[in-house]
C-alpha cells in the first residue's frame, strides 16, 4: 500500500463486502428451492465446485429455513472434522432442529455415518459438498462468467468496464471467490483504485507454471501426490 | 424514530495506547429495550477471516425507552489502530439496544499519532516483476 492508496476496509473485494452478497436467487426460486426441500425428506445436499457458491446458497437457506438452526463449518484446516460436528451438535437434535454442514466432503465414510445417526431425529439437514452422494442433491452450484460480472457490477461498477472479467473467470478456472480476492489484490495494489489490465500487477499464482510456491500462504497450490491421497482419505 | 448516541468527552476520536476513554452513552426508543451495551473493542477487516476483539464493556439493565450509561475504558497498549495491505484495524465504541438490535458506532484512533498507522509508509521494498518463486513439481 503507498500513500493516497485505498485502505484494505475501504476495498470494494473486502470479505466483508463478499461475505455481503446475496446467492443469486429470486424470491419464487427460494420458494421453489425449500419445497424441493421439504419433497425430500427436509435432507438436501449443496454440490458445487471450490468457489461456486455453496456457502453463500447455505447462509441464504439459513436466513429461510424455519427452526433452530444448527451451523456447522468445515474447511480443509479442520483438524477433526467428524469431532467438531459431534460437539457442535452436544445438545440433543429434534425436529425442530435445521442443521446445515458446510464441508461435509472433510467427513470421512464412517464419520458420515455416525453423524447420520446422530441426525435421524433432525427436522432438516443441508449439507455442502463437491460431490453428489451423502444425501439427495437439492441444488447444483455452477457459475459463469455473467455471474462474476454480476457480483462485480454490484460492489464495484466501475471494475467492469476496465478488467477483462472473461479472462479473469476461466484463468481462475471459475471460482468466484478467487476471483473476487485477486480483484482485491489489483485494487489494492494500484494506489488509485482502479484496477489495471492484467499483466500490470503480477498474478497471485502464474497461469504458466502447473504448480506454484504461494508466498504468503507458504504451500503448494495445484496437484500434488499428498492431495490426491487426501481425497482417498475423506472421499 | 430512535436515537443511539456515544458522547465521548471532549468530542475526542484519537487516543494514545493506554489512555482512558471516557463518557456517556444516550439512548431515546420507541420501544422499551431490555438492556443496554455499549463496548470498545477492535476489528480487522479486509481480505480474509475478520477478527475482532472486545477490550471492555458497560450494561444497562431494563433499560427501557430512554436513559443515559456513563462509561470509562482504560485502553490497552496495543494493538495500534492501522493498515497494511491486507488488513485495517479499527477501535471503535458500539452501543445496542437488545433485543430490538439497534446500534451506533463510532471509530476511534489508538495509536501514537492523529492518524492510522500505514504500514507502508515505514518503508518497503518495491514489489518487483518476477519476485514470486516458482517451482518444479514433479509427481514421486
Amino acid at each position: 500500500m503507498t500513500e493516497g492508496s485505498v485502505r484494505p476496509a475501504d476495498n470494494p473485494f473486502a470479505s466483508r463486502r463478499i461475505d455481503g452478497l446475496d446467492f443469486r436467487l429470486n424470491d419464487r426460486e427460494w420458494k421453489v428451492l425449500i419445497d424441493d426441500l421439504e419433497a425430500r425428506g427436509g435432507r438436501g445436499a449443496v454440490i458445487g465446485t471450490h468457489g461456486s457458491g455453496k456457502t453463500t446458497l447455505l447462509e441464504g437457506l439459513a436466513c429461510r429455513l424455519a427452526g433452530n438452526v444448527v451451523w456447522v463449518r468445515l474447511n480443509a484446516e479442520s483438524d477433526r472434522p467428524a469431532v467438531t460436528v459431534l460437539e457442535a451438535l452436544n445438545n440433543e437434535i429434534g425436529p425442530g432442529h435445521t442443521v446445515l454442514i458446510d464441508g461435509a466432503e472433510q467427513l470421512a465414510p464412517w464419520s458420515w455415518w455416525r453423524i447420520r445417526r446422530r441426525l435421524r431425529a433432525a427436522g432438516t439437514i443441508v449439507i455442502t459438498s463437491h460431490r453428489p452422494g451423502r444425501l439427495p442433491t437439492l441444488y447444483e452450484c455452477a457459475t459463469d462468467p455473467e455471474l462474476l460480472k454480476d457480483l462485480v457490477a454490484e460492489l464495484a461498477p466501475e471494475v467492469v468496464e476496465t478488467v477483462d472479467l472473461e479472462a479473469l473467470f476461466h484463468r481462475q478456472q471459475g471460482n468466484i471467490r478467487s476471483c473476487l480476492r485477486e480483484l482485491y489484490d489489483r485494487y489494492a495494489g494500484t494506489g488509485t483504485g482502479k484496477v489495471p489490465e492484467f499483466g500490470s500487477i503480477p498474478s497471485a499464482c502464474p497461469p504458466t507454471s502447473g504448480s506454484c510456491w504461494h508466498p504468503r500462504r507458504g504451500q503448494y497450490r495445484g496437484p500434488s501426490p499428498r492431495s490426491r491421497s487426501r481425497h482417498r482419505g475423506h472421499p | 424514530m430512535n436515537e443511539l448516541r456515544i458522547d465521548v468527552d471532549g468530542d475526542r476520536t484519537w487516543f494514545l495506547p493506554g489512555e482512558t476513554v471516557t463518557g456517556r452513552a444516550v439512548w431515546r426508543l420507541e420501544d422499551d429495550a431490555e438492556s443496554v451495551d455499549l463496548r470498545v473493542f477492535w476489528y480487522t477487516s479486509g481480505k480474509g477471516t475478520e477478527d475482532v476483539a472486545i477490550i471492555d464493556s458497560v450494561h444497562a439493565e431494563a433499560a427501557g425507552t430512554a436513559g443515559e450509561l456513563g462509561f470509562s475504558f482504560p485502553l490497552p497498549n496495543g494493538p495500534y489502530s492501522f493498515s497494511g495491505s491486507l488488513i485495517t484495524l479499527t477501535w471503535a465504541l458500539e452501543i445496542v439496544a437488545l433485543p430490538l438490535g439497534t446500534t451506533q458506532r463510532i471509530d476511534l484512533i489508538v495509536a501514537p499519532t492523529p492518524v492510522e498507522i500505514r504500514l507502508d509508509s515505514l518503508g518497503r521494498p518495491p514489489f518487483e516483476e518476477g519476485a514470486w518463486t516458482t517451482v518444479n513439481f514433479k509427481p514421486e
